[in-house]
């Protein structure tokens, strides 16, 4: 009877204060605030224009006046990667939106229904899960063309399937429990159990492999813009601009090192988000 | 009395491959308006599943109805559309969950979890329904100013009383409670079977109560049935089956419950196991474990036999005087 004490916490709260608790997740967090702001932000942060060109100014070492230097034709880097978050996060952000939506969807149908449904939607989850997800996107990418949108689609599309399973997962222990059987008996529709009962029990893991997933999708999307199916130039977009520098590696580095900073600690803070997050939903240490 | 929910021989079964548990075999019962009905049995006996067959959310696959009839009130529920029945469920029949820490969805307030049941049969505005919920608390209890907190909040039996309030908000005609106390501790057993008590009274709705414990029957049921391996094998109000049970294992039951007043070293048992469902023995299911048990036992499946009116067991030797050793 431990828990009649009045403790007005919600559940998200102490989530909240036990993911404070982990040092690196607040690190992670915060990052990850300072990129949001910094694409909302871009126009007011970035010194030039992304498609500033100064060809006198072309190759300058970071410094005074450019400080993470300037590519061939003279632009400015800084102002390319400030841009280049908007790309990145618009992309990690609704290409996970469009697996979460989908795969969560088919994986709670497989997961309640069961029997042949469950059947149908997870063997084709198999087949998409047997062909590797980066290649998956490089295909639908390349059927479908280059370009913003269909990139977004293409990261997409590739990890449905990782959704569905854990959905899948967790709505097949969910459904067994009690409430589920109890919100039957008293006349619910299946759909209403499974958008206002089973759905958001089953919230956690969900959020944890999504903020893994934010990290995926711009990772390949970068992928994708760097062999060139990705974002059209001018358009700065890490990849792509990683892309672009490989060709000057030996000469001019510091034109691969700045966009490729800013793709590994946007990915190393998802990671550690995801991970706190991981921990602090985690049910054993909930009281 | 008029009989309101009528089930006859109803059978369920189990498949689980090619194994075929029979849990429910030819079940005969009635409960009238207003009455309490306990429906007593050991575990695994298909109480629940009983209970879960009235209003028709058994989960099939596995389970499967395979024949028999339940009627309530001049409807046979096995007819009905599917639409049909979400508007019995939880209006007209309402049912309690045997463990309360499971049955409340815990990303849900408590209110929340009343409004939709409100919500779903009656209509009203979102804020009526709310007001509702805190008069159903405070109905059963527990103060109005709660409704917005989440089950992990409250205690067992604080969310028993929750779903009490749940399975009454819409004052349901017939409630079924399945083993409402078995997860909670004795003090608050008591408190719940009062609660119980007065709101029936305060509702008049009948009631099947599940249960294992002939204790609660005598203190709330006004009938008993008995239940063995999937059928009722006695069945009639409490002071007869109380006074003078004619089914063996009835009288088994009340055999095996220790008598304070005396000095015991051992309780009394009764041999051997309930049978294997998905084997149950020809003829009458208990004659193995019978310490009366005939040729005749073996063979032919008893039929029920009336002792008077409302109280008849299944036993071909139910009539015979004298070797009933409890009156």
């Amino acid at each position: 009877m431990k828990q009649t004490k009045e403790k007005r916490y919600s559940f998200a709260k102490e989530t909240f204060a036990r993911l404070m608790k982990n040092k690196l997740a607040v690190f992670g967090l915060f990052v990850l605030c300072v990129l949001v702001l910094t694409a909302v932000f871009a126009d007011h942060i970035a010194p030039y224009a992304y498609d500033e060109m100064d060809l006198l100014n072309a190759y300058q070492s970071p410094g005074s006046g450019h400080i993470f230097g300037t590519d061939e034709f003279g632009r400015d880097i800084f102002s390319r990667v400030v841009y280049g978050s908007r790309i990145s996060l618009k992309v990690g952000f609704i290409a996970v939106g469009i697996s979460v939506v989908a795969g969560g969807l088919l994986g709670a149908v497989a997961g309640y229904y069961g029997g042949w449904t469950d059947n149908l939607i997870m063997r084709a989850m198999d087949v998409i899960m047997s062909i590797p997800a980066t290649l998956l996107a490089i295909s639908i990418a390349a059927a479908l063309g280059a370009g913003l949108t269909n990139l977004m689609i293409a990261t997409g599309i590739a990890s449905i399937p990782t959704y569905a399973r854990i959905v899948r997962a967790s709505v097949l222990g969910i459904k067994e429990q009690e409430f589920v059987e109890a919100a039957r008996a008293v006349g619910t529709r299946d759909f209403t159990i499974l958008c206002k009962h089973i759905l958001p029990n089953c919230l956690a893991p969900i959020i944890v492999q999504a903020t893994l997933g934010v990290a995926f999708a711009i990772l390949t999307a970068a992928g994708l813009s760097f062999i060139g199916l990705g974002i059209e130039p001018p358009t700065p977009e890490w990849g792509a601009m990683l892309s672009n520098a490989r060709t000057y590696i030996r000469d001019y580095s510091y034109m691969c090192l700045f966009p490729g900073l800013a793709i590994a600690i946007t990915i190393f803070s998802l990671n550690v988000l995801g991970d706190g997050l991981r921990d602090a939903l985690d049910p054993k240490l909930r009281q | 009395m008029k009989d309101f929910l009528r089930i006859e021989g109803l059978t369920v079964e189990y498949r689980s491959g090619n194994r075929r548990v029979h849990a429910v075999n030819d079940l005969d019962l009635q409960v009238g308006e207003g009455e309490v009905l306990g429906f007593v049995g050991e575990t695994g006996a298909g109480k629940t599943t009983t209970a879960l067959s009235i209003l028709r959310i058994l989960p099939d696959p596995p389970a499967k109805v395979l024949g028999g009839k339940v009627i309530f009130k001049d409807k046979d529920i096995f007819g009905l559309s599917e639409r049909e029945m979400r508007a019995i469920r939880g209006e007209e029949i309402a049912m309690i969950f045997q463990d309360p820490m499971t049955s409340l969805d815990p990303v849900k307030t408590v209110g929340d979890q009343i409004c939709e049941m409100i919500l779903l049969h009656q209509r009203c505005s979102k804020k009526e329904a709310w007001q509702k919920a805190g008069d159903m608390l405070e109905t059963v209890g527990i103060d109005r100013e709660r409704a917005s907190e989440y089950p992990h909040q409250f205690s067992g039996g604080m969310k028993q009383r929750v779903v009490i309030a749940i399975a009454l908000s819409c004052k349901p005609a017939l409630l079924i409670a399945d083993e409402p106390t078995t997860a909670l501790d004795v003090t608050i057993q008591a408190q719940i079977l009062e609660l119980m008590k007065e709101l029936k009274k305060q509702y008049q709705s009948s009631m099947i109560l599940i249960t294992h414990d002939l204790g609660i029957v005598a203190e709330i049921c006004d009938n008993v049935a008995i239940m063995y391996a999937g059928s009722v094998v006695e069945y009639g109000n409490v002071f007869d089956i109380y006074k003078d049970p004619r089914h063996p294992y009835t009288q088994a039951l009340f055999d095996s419950i220790p008598d304070v007043h005396r000095d015991q070293d051992r309780l009394k048992v009764i041999t051997g196991l309930p049978p294997d469902p998905t084997d149950i023995p020809s003829g009458c299911p208990f004659h193995p474990r019978c310490p009366h048990c005939t040729e005749r036992c073996k063979t032919e499946r008893p039929e029920a036999v009336y002792l008077n009116e409302t109280h008849w067991a299944r036993c071909i030797q139910a009539r015979e005087e004298g070797r009933n050793d409890n009156g």
